[in-house]
């Protein structure tokens, strides 16, 4: 299924805010301090923000596991090598279009 | 409807098919040819200016100009260098062509042989290069299995053949196994593979042309009557017209064939040595003029005293020695635009080996072209109106030449070439290629070549991707043909 980009949207922040629910729910019942629960839910939002950036980047950069575009295994306009070039030249040397 | 077939198109390029031979001098031999001409579109079609193989086909798949794509032959200058110059391979062409359009819509293409698509690029869909490949060796084909297929079916491929040669006979072996070995491609990938929309180029007419011409044209000046290679030209287009049925037959319904040239060609009368005039003319000066013929780029010129010099080939490529853009540049600005000016007159004033009066065009770039880009020259000139090619070697101790300077040749290019449009409809029948269709005799022909409509290479693109509902990108001058 391809997803909408409003789905997509409303799905991440409910998530998050659930999450978050979840992270201040277990602080807690831990320390049952409930601005402590409070400051660290809003913490751990902003540098999970953050860390999940960076981890998609890196990911970003592994081929492992990914479906390959189906044109990506020539590279495009490969460039002529001197040789083929040289051989080039002499055919249309032959065929008359160069002189 | 509902089940509707999908919409292919098919074009078929005989490179150099003239316009005069197949719609006049031998139509009524060929009954497929006619056939389509008889049940869809036809006229002349304008060819690129130069109308030269490179860039003629990019011109009519891009619908750009030569001044858009910045391609005005095989060669271009390295900017700024008096010897050295650069090839025209696939890498150099920056313009989108139809099957990028149609791949950007997930349409599928097969590309065969067209000049030039060396080194092979990834399309949607299979390409086969064409005549400038260096070997087949090679990687030619996208994606590169597809190599292998091709070899399986028909062992070698051939690209081209060598054609400016003595040994007819020879030649005419080699041109019919090319040309069975191409169709034979050409129908496999037509039938085994998905397309949309196939193009391909069989360059064997344009060899035929430069070899045979001379032999069946008999105003030719090198014409000899009752030769044994009188019927060879007629003969090769009745083979083309029998594998243009056979195509007919097998493409599936609702496609529309396009069958066209890229530029004509008519009888060549000689060559014009350029560079040789230049120097008469007190424009151009070595430092010794040599013994032998020999290539411009191997002679020692004194460009301190030198204002012009030009380049052989179809037409002639004129460069002013311009200060501030060569390196030995002479002439200044403020003489640049006179001294073009009296070239143009010059030029325009040559007369012929027996003192006959020439039809010589000449060009400015900036004023045939909107914005021209690349390395064009400062003066295009088309000798006698393309009747005589321009030799750009030195030695040869005059003006004119009988022959072709690079080798036997008898033929030239010519402004117009041919565009045969034909829809194979949904409820034709579809053995309408070669069912029923006999060898005509010459009168029942009723085609005027003067009053045939005129289309313009520029056309081609637009009206492609016009049957995909597509249009193409930026400016373009191209008109869609009904
Ligand atoms: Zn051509």
């Amino acid at each position: 299924m391809v997803e909408s980009h409003k789905r997509s949207i409303v799905k991440s922040i409910t998530w998050r805010f659930l999450a978050t629910l979840v992270t201040i729910t277990i602080v807690y019942i831990f320390t049952k301090e409930i601005l402590l629960s409070l400051e660290v839910g809003g913490l751990a939002l902003v540098i999970k923000l953050v860390v999940y950036y960076i981890h998609e980047r890196i990911w970003g950069k592994i081929n492992w596991g990914a479906k390959k575009h189906p044109l990506s295994n020539l590279p495009v306009n490969k460039n002529l090598q001197p040789k083929d070039l040289e051989k080039v030249q002499q055919q249309l040397k032959d065929l008359g279009y160069i002189e | 409807m509902f089940f509707r077939k999908r919409k292919r198109v098919l074009l078929i390029g005989l490179d150099c098919a003239s316009p005069e031979l197949l719609f006049d001098k031998y139509i009524h031999k060929l009954p497929n040819l006619r056939y389509m001409m008889e049940n869809g579109t036809v006229g002349k079609l304008r060819s690129s200016t130069p109308p030269i193989t490179i860039p003629a086909w990019m011109v009519m798949h891009s619908g750009k100009t030569p001044g858009q794509l910045g391609l005005y032959g095989f060669r271009h200058r390295d900017p700024g260098d008096y010897q050295n110059y650069w090839i025209v391979t696939s890498d150099k062409i920056k313009a989108k062509r139809v099957w990028d359009y149609l791949g950007e819509k997930g349409k599928k293409s097969i590309v065969v042989g067209i000049p030039p698509t060396y080194p092979v690029f990834p399309i949607n869909g299979n390409l086969v290069s064409g005549f400038i490949t260096p070997d087949a060796n090679k990687e030619f084909t996208y994606p590169s299995d597809l190599k292998k297929e091709i070899q399986k079916l028909v062992g070698d491929y051939p690209f081209d053949i060598i054609f400016r040669t003595e040994e007819r006979d020879k030649f005419l072996d080699a041109l019919y196994d090319m040309t069975d070995k191409h169709f034979k491609v050409i129908e496999y990938l037509m039938q085994n593979k998905k397309w949309d929309f196939f193009t391909f180029i069989e360059i064997g007419l344009d060899r035929l042309h430069h070899t045979f011409w001379k032999y069946f044209d008999k105003r030719h000046h090198l014409y000899e009557p009752g030769n044994k290679y009188e019927n060879v030209a007629l003969e090769y287009y009745q083979h083309l017209d029998k594998k243009v049925g056979r195509l007919l037959d097998i493409v599936p319904q609702n496609t529309t064939v396009i069958a066209v040239s890229d530029h004509g060609a008519k009888r060549m009368k000689g060559c014009f040595c350029i560079n040789e005039w230049l120097m008469q003319e007190g424009l151009l000066k070595l430092k010794n003029y040599p013994e032998k013929r020999k290539r411009f780029e191997e002679l020692k010129v004194d460009w301190e005293n030198t204002k012009v010099w030009g380049w052989g080939g179809y037409y002639a490529r004129i460069f002013i020695n311009k200060k501030g853009r060569e390196p030995q540049g002479k002439v200044e600005d403020r003489e640049y635009e006179a001294l073009r000016d009296k070239l143009i007159q010059k030029f325009k004033n040559i007369k012929g080996p027996n003192k006959e009066d020439w039809n010589t065009i000449v060009h400015k770039p900036e004023e045939i072209y909107d914005d021209p880009q690349g390395e064009y020259p400062d003066l295009m000139v088309y000798f006698d109106d393309l009747s005589y090619r321009s030799a750009g070697s030195i030695g040869n101790h005059r003006l004119f030449l009988e022959e072709n300077d690079t080798g036997p040749d008898g033929a030239v290019h010519d402004w117009n070439g041919a565009f045969i449009m034909y829809d194979k409809a949904e409820s034709s029948n579809p053995a309408c290629g070669q069912v029923g269709l006999e060898v005509r005799s010459r009168d029942t022909m009723s085609y005027e070549l003067g009053a045939m409509s005129q289309y313009n290479i520029l056309d081609v693109a637009p009206t492609i991707l016009d049957k995909f509902n597509l249009k193409l990108d930026g400016y373009y001058k191209g008109k869609i043909i009904r």
